[in-house]
């Protein structure tokens, strides 16, 4: 590293006086010497000293006696419409979910996620105003909602959740025959499933952890709540306002957005416009088509923290995994493609969470059946876990590379083996030439002219 | 009505909590706002609270929080200009850029950034607190908001650095 990038790594400690004195000398110096670091550092000092001075800000007296008067009176009016309406019936703080296998639960939580993405725009005249029907969601620690999920071709799954700041989440899933409770704790980068009859537990743990990583917007209710703010500094994107409606018995107004390939709909109670229920039809994107229904939707209830523990209970059997929760790179294709040769002996047909049937298929195949009554604990099921990560991770970075990026794939009628097949290529971010892996799973950087018509 | 120590609370951390927001948004009003939704949001779960609550961490966390939240809001709206008290922009009149001015710019740019770090560089530039009292606030370490706070300068600087060449012209 060049004294110039070594010194200009340095800047920000030095604006905010973390140098000693010695180091400081030695950064001034450079500085002094150098425009571009000069410039960097006299950006970096207004912005803190801007910083400082907005400390001197503060609210007179009186407007602090009347803010402290109209909370007081707020509360006296709530307390006096909660007395008069009797408090909403409390949702079993439990989550349901009819599932199949756990590639169906990963797509619905994926599902789940995608239902997050909102798009926001105010609306003017006399119809209640999107933005106190989603004020709720921006402002909840915590919720508990149902979410009801029709995959196609598939029975329908019910779940019921509860989540709470920072990062918290826990659903409880229940087949026929069978519970399965998965916790989450993004602060502790940590997981747990726990399968009450087979009295079995899989602790996850969380490897790679970005530094950057913010567990507040992990968990799904504040995703959804994130991405509408995030909607918000989105003018383009359309609400349309659906009038009225009897949603469950109750008096309800809507909005529907259309947010890319997908219809979201919010019907919230006509009077207090709290959210009461969330629909989101997703057409075909990861998958087939899906329809979830978020309902029974309730903000700020009081919840146990208890009930987010990821400890072990007593009795049972303990099984850890870890799950890389690093970016996703090119290296995770790969390896998913080279997993998927060498257990079906070609290569998958799409690039898509369904497409994971034919690998599933190729497993039982081989011989290889889960255990349904030892869970978690049959290590057939286990290996296919680790498996299906690695499958979730390629699938991810292929999902979120930009248009910009001219993704293909061409691998269901390639043979594995063949160095001059391409079976996918994208251009990397700024890049000239584009990134080509080859069915023998080489790797080369092709120019644009070069590429497969 | 509220219990007497909710009233304690409204009446001993008020003043916290406004001064936060007034120092997001610049705008009493605004910052009135906030003051509610944070005490509204601790009254709906005032009987869920045991002993424990450190108050002031807590309330500090809601408020920037809350503050934060309503910038990101307000993103696509104009600030008018007669929001900001004129003391804080006459405080050093040889200073080449306008404080409000630059407020504006810096909230703005505050909004655009990852939610736990504008907390941080809030807590640390703007109220002044340490890495260890913001540690506690927010549930982290205080390497991970040295991280944070690193960050946030970093990317402040560069989301303003046309406005601020522009200006040091």
């Amino acid at each position: 590293m060049s004294n110039h990038e070594r010194i200009k790594d340095r800047l920000v400690s030095l604006a905010l006086g973390e140098l000693s004195e010695r180091e400081e000398l030695d950064v001034r110096s450079h500085v002094n010497e150098c425009r571009e670091c000069r410039t960097k550092l006299e950006r970096l000092e207004t912005v803190l000293a801007c910083a400082g001075r907005l400390n001197e800000l503060s609210v007179d007296e009186q407007t602090c006696e009347s803010a402290g008067r109209g909370v007081l009176l707020a509360v006296e009016r709530q307390t006096t419409q909660n007395s008069r309406q009797g408090h909403p019936p409390r949702t079993a703080l439990i989550w349901r979910l009819t599932m199949k296998n756990p590639i169906a639960r990963l797509a619905v939580a994926a599902a789940v996620i995608v239902t997050a993405v909102i798009a926001f725009h105010g609306l003017g005249g006399s119809t209640p105003a999107f933005a106190d029907v989603v004020r709720p969601i921006l402002a909840a620690r915590t919720a508990v909602f149902t979410v009801i999920t029709q995959i196609e071709g598939q029975p329908a799954i019910t779940m019921e959740g509860q989540f709470m700041k920072p990062g918290l989440g826990r659903h409880t899933m229940k087949a026929a025959e069978s519970e399965t409770v998965t916790i989450v704790d993004y602060v502790q980068g940590r997981g747990i499933v726990l399968q009450p009859a087979q009295e079995t537990a899989m602790v996850i743990e969380f490897e790679n952890q970005p530094e950057e990583f913010d567990p507040g917007t992990m968990n799904t209710f504040e995703v959804l709540r994130d991405r509408i703010v995030e909607a918000q500094k989105d003018q383009d994107e359309s609400v349309r306002y659906l009038g009225s409606s009897q949603v469950d018995g109750r008096d309800t107004v809507g909005y529907r957005m259309k947010v890319e390939d997908a219809d979201c709909t919010i019907w919230a109670d006509a009077e207090s416009l709290l959210p009461l229920q969330v629909e989101y039809a997703i057409t075909e994107t990861i998958g087939p088509a899906t329809t979830v229904t978020m309902m029974d939707i309730q903000f700020d209830v009081p919840l146990d923290p208890a009930e987010f523990s990821t400890e072990v209970p007593e009795g049972y059997t303990e099984i850890t995994i870890q799950a890389d929760v690093s970016e996703p790179t090119e290296v995770d294709l790969i390896e998913m493609l080279s997993l998927w040769v060498q257990t079906s002996g070609t290569f998958p047909s799409a690039l898509t969470l369904e497409a994971t049937k034919e690998l599933e298929t190729a497993v039982q195949e081989k011989g290889v059946t889960f255990d349904k009554d030892k869970g978690l604990a049959d290590p057939a099921f286990r290996e296919w876990l680790q498996q299906f990560q690695k499958i979730n991770r390629s699938l991810t970075f292929v999902r979120n590379l930009p248009e910009e990026a001219d993704w293909h794939y061409t691998g269901d009628e390639a043979t594995f083996g063949d160095a001059a097949t391409p079976i996918f290529w994208y251009r990397p971010d700024s890049a000239t030439t584009y990134r080509v892996i080859y069915a023998d799973l080489s790797v080369r950087d092709i120019a644009p002219e070069s590429l497969p018509k | 009505m509220s219990d007497s120590r909710f009233e304690n609370l409204v009446n001993t951390h008020g003043r916290l909590v406004l001064n936060v927001a007034m120092r997001i948004l610049g705008d009493a009003d605004l910052a009135k706002d906030v003051h509610q939704e944070v005490f509204l949001a601790v009254w709906q779960r005032w009987h869920s609270y045991n002993g424990q609550v450190h108050w002031n961490a807590y309330l500090y966390r809601v408020a920037v929080r809350k503050a934060m939240e309503l910038t990101r809001r307000r993103r696509a709206a104009p600030i008018p200009d007669d929001s900001v008290e004129p003391a804080v922009a006459a405080a050093e009149p040889d200073m080449n850029l306008r404080v409000d001015e630059l407020r504006q710019k810096l909230t703005a740019a505050l909004a655009k950034l990852p939610e736990r770090q504008a907390e941080v560089f809030v807590l640390s530039r703007i109220e002044g607190l340490d890495h260890a009292a913001i540690a506690e606030i927010l549930g982290c370490s205080p390497n991970t908001v040295r991280v944070h706070l690193h960050r946030a300068v970093r990317q402040l600087a560069r989301e303003m650095s046309g406005y601020l060449d522009e200006s040091n012209r």
